[in-house]
Formats: structure tokens, sequence, C-alpha cells
């Protein structure tokens, strides 16, 4: 069984342990991202067809300061319909909100930094399905809520007599 | 925003803030655990909680990393319907209001949720709800110490190892030390920081960032965060709703709770912790219309709350942040490590292989209970497996099939043991087909209609007729 002195001994250790923990912020940029020369960043995606509308895109080493993401409707990029910052160290980036249609992305061309392009469909479930579930979830709610006002005010009443 | 680093916490003022809250916790669970001198004080704080702890541990329990980084992720995913739809999950705290007081009346003497599925439905349905009870508090357990590491790792760019491990080792330092009691009391007062500090965090939002700008950069370039008809959204909204009545209804979290409250206080408790809660996640979801505007476009859509609070508020903002989701996850995990302690002690240990065992030995046993769940759920949580919303509700799919089982089994006499565990196993299996088939925002769905339908096959055709007697199960006296 526990002894109290000698665990909180242990917490405190546990403690220490965590405080000498080396936080990634603080490590030092490694000598690739310090390399001034061209770096090619590989672009994926977390699925080629998103039904949601939200999708992770992701890049295969750290990023570099002022990064950034562009988006185009078409594959030579002639049209660039949004651009997005890359944020801090991380090498993913969570985008959302977008509608049905195809869209494609790379990183913007500048000094040191050039990617592929990455393709994604979006295309969200078709109204029917949504409204099916929709309409079954609101019906069975409502059958749940009045189950537990008749079920409880006829309890209380037995209760009461 | 820290300069060097683009986080606005220090790695060094991050981990300050982790240890004095490490220690204040600790040291308050010491202080309020020393009037346990039971199991029965431990466990359910000696029956005897008055209304104001009640609605208040009610609420702050309630507001974990679902309301402080899961709603913000899902009105990043699903727009206006995330946030909304994240705050009907309000209505299982007042829907289980009335449970609560039937719970009270019909079990005095009870301990635990499973006891209820024990002697009402037997020993089969028990299994099954015992094995949906330990993966929905493993669920739980791993997203709320995973909360805690992307909070730090968002805020200050902190290994996401030293943030979970950081939270967990307060919540069962002072769970440890104080039970119930200490769980309670810090609810209370992580309740406070929490109501203060989210309206600081949106006052300060709307003060900075115009509505106005908000919503015109969200409908020029993500319009479908705005659109009332977003398929996936309207899937999402009742599912979620099935997700929290399935957490609450089933949970030795709440059930523990209802039987601690002291006389009638259980009714008008739920209801008022759950209308307290109702506005939370609009506020917290609202903060990530927010993040597109700012050109924030975070590495994991749990992540956006935070880092958006932080970059609006600055140091002193991400501080706030800080303090109020590492409270919401404190009382959530606390709550949580105790229930699920109990249940393993009650259930399990007592039940089955020691019934013999004294008030001391089961009080000791809660103890190493606390601690072994804290082990498992740091070695879960060691992997990133899933966003913090498709953990959760990868959860949906086992809990919301207790629903109707646990509802017909307070009120009605016919539903027998043999209906209730054919439809939390069926319910649970056909939840997670359609969570692997459609989507996480359609497990829990599935789940309770499958199990509705199988619980109303069984009123049509029992002829039982169950004694509530048999609830009022007398402990035998052990010293």
């Amino acid at each position: 069984m526990p002894k109290f002195d000698g665990l909180s001994i242990h917490i405190a250790l546990l403690f220490i342990i965590t405080l000498l923990a080396r936080p990634t912020a603080a490590q030092t940029p490694s000598a690739e991202t310090q390399d001034p020369e061209t770096h090619h960043y590989q672009l994926t995606l977390s699925t080629e067809r998103s039904r949601e509308g939200y999708f992770v895109v992701a890049i295969d080493q750290t990023p570099q300061a002022a990064m950034v993401l562009q988006q185009s409707n078409s594959e030579d990029f002639a049209d660039i319909t949004g651009e997005f910052a890359w944020f801090g160290d991380f090498t993913e980036m969570t985008l959302t909100g977008f509608e049905d249609g195809d869209y494609f992305f790379r990183l913007k061309p500048q000094a040191g930094v050039s990617s592929n392009v990455a393709q994604l469909q979006v295309e969200h479930y078709p109204s029917w399905q949504a409204y099916s579930l929709f309409f079954t979830g609101l019906t069975l709610f409502s059958l749940l809520v009045l189950s537990i006002i008749i079920l409880h005010r006829r309890t209380r009443r037995q209760e009461v007599a | 925003m820290s300069e060097a680093s683009g986080f606005a916490l220090s790695s060094s003022l991050g981990l300050t803030l982790v240890v004095l809250f490490g220690i204040a916790w600790i040291a308050f669970g010491w202080y309020l655990g020393r009037a346990n001198k039971t199991h029965e004080d431990f466990a359910l704080a000696g029956r005897n909680v008055g209304f104001a702890l009640a609605a208040a541990t009610a609420m702050a329990t309630w507001v974990t990393s679902n309301t402080t980084l899961v709603a913000p992720q899902l009105t990043y995913q699903f727009g206006v319907w995330g946030m909304v739809g994240y705050s009907f999950a309000a209505l299982g705290l007042i829907l289980f209001a009335p449970l609560a007081a039937r719970i009270k009346r019909l079990m005095p003497n009870g301990y635990t949720s499973g006891d209820f599925i024990r002697l009402r439905y037997g020993r089969t349905a028990w299994w099954v709800f015992i094995l949906i009870s330990v993966v929905y508090a493993f669920g739980w357990l791993v997203s709320l110490g995973m909360a805690g590491g992307i909070l730090l790792e968002s805020l200050s760019g902190l290994d996401y190892h030293i943030g979970m491990s950081a939270i967990l080792l307060i919540c069962v330092g002072y769970t440890l030390f104080g039970g119930l009691r200490a769980v309670i009391a810090t609810d209370f007062i992580q309740a406070l920081i929490i109501i203060v500090g989210v309206v600081l965090i949106a006052w300060f939002l709307i003060d900075t960032v115009s509505l106005e700008s908000i919503h015109h950069e969200v409908k020029t370039s993500h319009p479908q965060l705005l659109d009332l008809l977003f398929p996936a959204a309207i899937m999402f909204l009742f599912n979620n709703v099935f997700f929290g009545l399935g957490e609450i209804f089933h949970s030795n979290v709440w059930w523990s709770r209802a039987l601690a409250f002291k006389g009638k206080v259980a009714f008008k408790a739920y209801l008022l912790g759950g209308l307290l809660w109702l506005p939370i996640p609009i506020v917290t979801g609202f903060i990530a219309l927010a993040a597109p505007q700012l050109g924030i476009f975070p590495p994991s859509a749990d992540m956006v709350g935070p880092m958006v609070a932080a970059e609006v508020l600055g140091k002193i903002g991400a501080v706030v942040v800080f303090i109020v989701v590492f409270s919401a996850l404190a009382s959530s995990l606390d709550s949580l490590l105790a229930a699920t302690s109990d249940l393993v002690t009650r259930d399990i240990y007592y039940k089955y292989l020691k019934p013999k065992a004294s008030d001391q030995h089961l009080l000791r046993f809660n103890r190493y209970s606390i601690l072994g769940l804290g082990i498992v759920t740091w070695l879960f949580c060691l992997p990133q497996i899933a966003t913090l919303g498709a953990l959760l509700n990868f959860a949906g799919a086992f809990v919301a099939s207790t629903i109707f089982p646990i509802v017909l089994g307070l009120y009605q006499r016919k539903l027998t043991g043999t209906y209730a565990a054919a439809a939390m196993a069926l319910g649970t299996l056909c939840g997670l087909i359609g969570y692997f088939a459609i989507g996480f925002y359609v497990a829990a769905l599935v789940s309770c209609i499958v199990s509705a339908a199988l619980c109303g096959l069984g009123l049509l055709t029992s002829q039982a007729r169950f004694d509530w007697q048999q609830l009022n199960e007398k402990e035998e006296p052990t010293s």
C-alpha cells in the first residue's frame, strides 16, 4: 500500500525529470534549415477526396520562415485563389471550409523554396444522406425527451400516491 | 507572439506555469484529503455535497477538452453548426437532472452506475456495460492527457509529451490525496476560473477583431463554414447530442455525483449546471472562426482555439488561455480518475475479487487504482494517435448505445437484461461500423438508433415486471 512520504518524493522526482526534458522550441535549428540553398519540399494531402471540406497539408521537412502555401483551381496556377502563411515550425497545416470542386496546392516559389503540386477533390455528401440522418436523429431525440418527461411524471405521481 | 519561436509563451514561462499549478492543486488536494476517514468519504465525499458545490462540479466537469479544444476544432471543421451543435451537449446535463433525482431515490446506498446495471439487468448486461465504460473512460482520459500536451505545444512550442505528462501527474497527485472531496472542491474553483476566463477571452476577441471582418474573410475564403446546409455538419448535429447524452447517462462520473449530492440537490444542480454550460461552447467555438482572418491555419484542427486566443491576446492572453484550459482539463481529468477508480474498486475488486475486504483495504485499493489508471493513460497518450474530436467520437459509438437501456431501466419494469445487453452490444457494433464506413460524426447516432430499436422490441415482447426494491442493496458493515 502507498507510503505517502515516499510517494511525495517520487512525484517531486518526476517533476524534475519533466522539467529537464528538452523542449522542441529550444532546439538548435538544424544545418539543413540554415542552408541558404534551394529546398524542394514534398507536399502531401491527408486525402485525395474530402467529403467534409477540410483536410491536412503536410511537408516532408522543417518549414522555412515566411513560407506560404498557394491554392489554385488549375494545375498551372494561372489564377491564385488563396494563400496561407505557414505557422511556426510545424510540418502540417489544416485547411477548412472548402466547397465542391478541384483544388491544387503548392508552396509559393521564392528564394530557396519550391515544391510539387498536390491535387484535391472536394465532394460533400449528398443532401438526401445528410437530411435522412438529421431527421432520424431529430425523431429519436424527440422520442427520448418525451419518454423521460412522461415516465418521470408518471413515476412521481405513483410515488406521491 | 514570441519573436524567436512564433509562439505566444516562452518555453520557460510555460513550464513555470505548469509547476506552479501543479504545486497549488496537489497541496490543495492533500489539505482536503485530511478529512477522509472512510472509503465512503473518499469515493462519495460522505454523500453530503450541497447545492453550490454540486452545480459547480456538474458544470466544471462538463467543461473539458470537449469545450475548450474540441468545440473550436469542430467549429473550424463544421462552421456555425460546429459550435451550435456542441452547445447542445448541455442537453445531456439538463436531461440527466430527472434521472439523477430518480437514481438517488432508487439507490440511496448505491455507489456506481455499474451497481445499477448489475442489479437491474444482471451479469451479462453488466459485462457489456463495464466494457463500454472502460473503453469510454480510457478514450476520455487519453483525450484529456493529449489535450494537455496539445495546449502547451500550441502556446509555447514545448514538446507534446511534457504537457501531457504534467497534467496527468498533477491530477493523479491531488486525486490520490483528496478523493472526490478534493475533486469537487477544485471543480468549484476551476468553474469560477473557467467562467471569468472565457468571458474575458470573448470580450478581448470581439474588441480586437471585428465581427464584420471575421464574417467577410470566412464568407470569401471558407464559405462552407457559414453554410447552414453543410451536409457533414448536419449529419454531425444529432450525433453530438446523442454522444453527450450517452457520456453523461452511463458514466460513473455523473452517477457518483448524483449519489454524493445531499438530499434533493441532484435535480436542481444538474439543471443549473447544464444551463450554465450551454453558452460556453458557443464562445470557445466562435474564436475558431477568427482563425482565417488572423492568418492562422493550425497543424491540427484541435490546436486552433489556443492558437487564435494567444495570437489575439498576446502573452497575457496566452497565460489566461493556459489557466482556463488547464483548469478545464484538470476538472474533468480528476473527476474521471476518481469515478473510474471507484468503478474498478467497487464493481470489480470488491464485488468479484475481495467481497470481504475491509473499508480501509478498499480505500487503499482505490488509491492504487487511481495511480494505475494514471500510468496506463500516460502510456496510451504517448503516441498522438488521432485528433481529439476523432478520438472522442470513437467512444461515441460505445456510450450512445447505453442511453435507452439506462432511461428505460430507471423507469420501466418491463425491459429485461437480455434485451438491454443486446441493445448495448449491437448498438456499439453498428456505431463502430458507421464510424469506419462513413465518419466519426455518425457513430453515436447509428449506435443509439440500433439500441433504441432493440429496447423497443424488448418492451413489446417482454412480460417481466422488475421489483424496484432489488436496487436498494444494503451494504454489509465492514471495518
